[in-house]
């Protein structure tokens, strides 16, 4: 079981998961999901930031494991080995996921660091094609990653092999438009495992919430959920909401459609939409537009 | 624009409760090797000195 589990995490790193988002954005995208939200901007950053971070990145994190670390702490590497499967497991799952957590949320509740996020949040509309939306910047000082690589370097390389597959499948499918969660809320028997579901992982439900351009709705709640393969840290930290429900719009209520290049790349370049976050002396928080009320999807159970 | 004075305190409050719950694995894995009287880095380091002979060169037959 456990080789059956450790090829099926190895070919999800390496070909599986860019095979799988092409997939499901190929069924989304049949299915009508991005609603004819998807133009020719929106369109050049998501296929950008879907083909390029992985081009830069993996040659830096290669680059700082495998010759940074062993130049400065040549001493440490596979020092914690030793370390049993599963407490490496437990290890690496919260260091990342909780590091990325308050990466998000920083992101979120800190006016300066918003605009290095706003590109994830931009979109609207769910599904595989914003999945990897982000300002370059903001990809590249990912956190967890570095964090994750030096935990990889002391030894704990293999529980990481298997973190690394079940964090990308639950985030991948809780930004998909396909809502999986759905039967969870809809059979009276199912709901006592949609309990447990919606407060340890991320669901189409709680991170669609988060990519709601309104707030407070009792649906849309962008000032939490910012778990990425747990929701438990929202639980814990008192940032959760938790709905059954999915937001009618997505994405940023002032939204200006700022140009591809200026949303991959604030501060370097800024956007020519006047009064926009991106643009030349823009706010760094813009006010929310209140918009009106519109109808939700039918309540499948309340939360 | 500032952070909001209520914000602030929450992020204070909750990253010292990070820092616990990134050290509670460490802790537990700590406390069943207690409990269970295990010390599997000392294997660790038999091993490497097991490996360490049988590749050092004087070891090697000519």
């Amino acid at each position: 079981m456990i080789k059956f589990l450790e090829s099926a995490s190895q070919n999800l790193n390496s070909w599986g998961f860019p095979a799988l988002i092409l997939l499901l954005g190929v069924i989304e995208f049949s299915f009508g999901l991005y609603k004819k939200h998807w133009n020719k901007n929106e369109r050049f950053l998501d296929i950008f930031s879907f083909v390029f971070p992985p081009l830069l990145l993996g040659p830096i994190v290669a680059y700082f494991g495998l010759k940074f670390l062993p130049q400065v702490v040549p001493q440490f590497k596979n020092e914690f080995s030793w370390v049993p499967f599963i407490w490496g497991f437990f290890i690496i799952a919260i260091a990342d996921d909780l590091t990325q957590y308050w990466y998000h949320r920083l992101h979120h509740q800190i006016p300066f660091l918003w605009r290095f996020h706003r590109t994830h949040h931009s979109a609207p509309y769910m599904g595989m094609a914003m999945a990897s939306r982000q300002n370059i910047l903001y990809t590249l000082f990912f956190s967890q990653i570095y964090l994750t690589t030096v935990l990889v370097y002391l030894g704990l390389g293999y529980p990481a092999l298997f973190v690394k597959a079940l964090k990308s499948l639950i985030v991948t499918f809780a930004h998909s438009s396909i809502k999986w969660d759905k039967p969870f809320y809809k059979y009276r028997v199912l709901h006592p495992v949609a309990w447990v579901l919606e407060r340890v992982i991320s669901t189409p439900a709680t991170h669609h919430a988060h990519h709601s351009s309104s707030t407070d709705d009792g649906v849309g709640y962008y000032k939490g959920n910012f778990g990425n393969m747990f929701f438990l840290w929202d639980v814990i930290f008192g940032t959760a909401h938790i709905s059954r429900r999915y937001p009618a719009a997505y994405g940023i209520s002032h939204y200006e459609g700022d140009e591809w290049y200026a949303q991959l790349l604030w501060p370097i370049f800024k956007s020519k939409k006047e009064g926009s976050e991106l643009a030349r002396g823009g706010p760094a928080v813009k006010e929310d537009i209140k918009l009106p009320e519109t109808e939700n999807d039918a309540p499948l159970a309340v939360a | 624009m500032k952070i909001d004075p209520q914000t602030r305190k929450s992020i204070v409050k909750n990253a010292l409760l990070s820092v616990f719950i990134y050290l509670l694995p460490i802790l537990l894995m700590f406390g069943s090797f207690y409990l269970s009287g295990q010390k599997p880095w000392q294997h660790n380091r038999k091993t490497e000195k097991i490996k360490e002979i049988a590749i050092h060169p004087l070891n090697k037959k000519p």
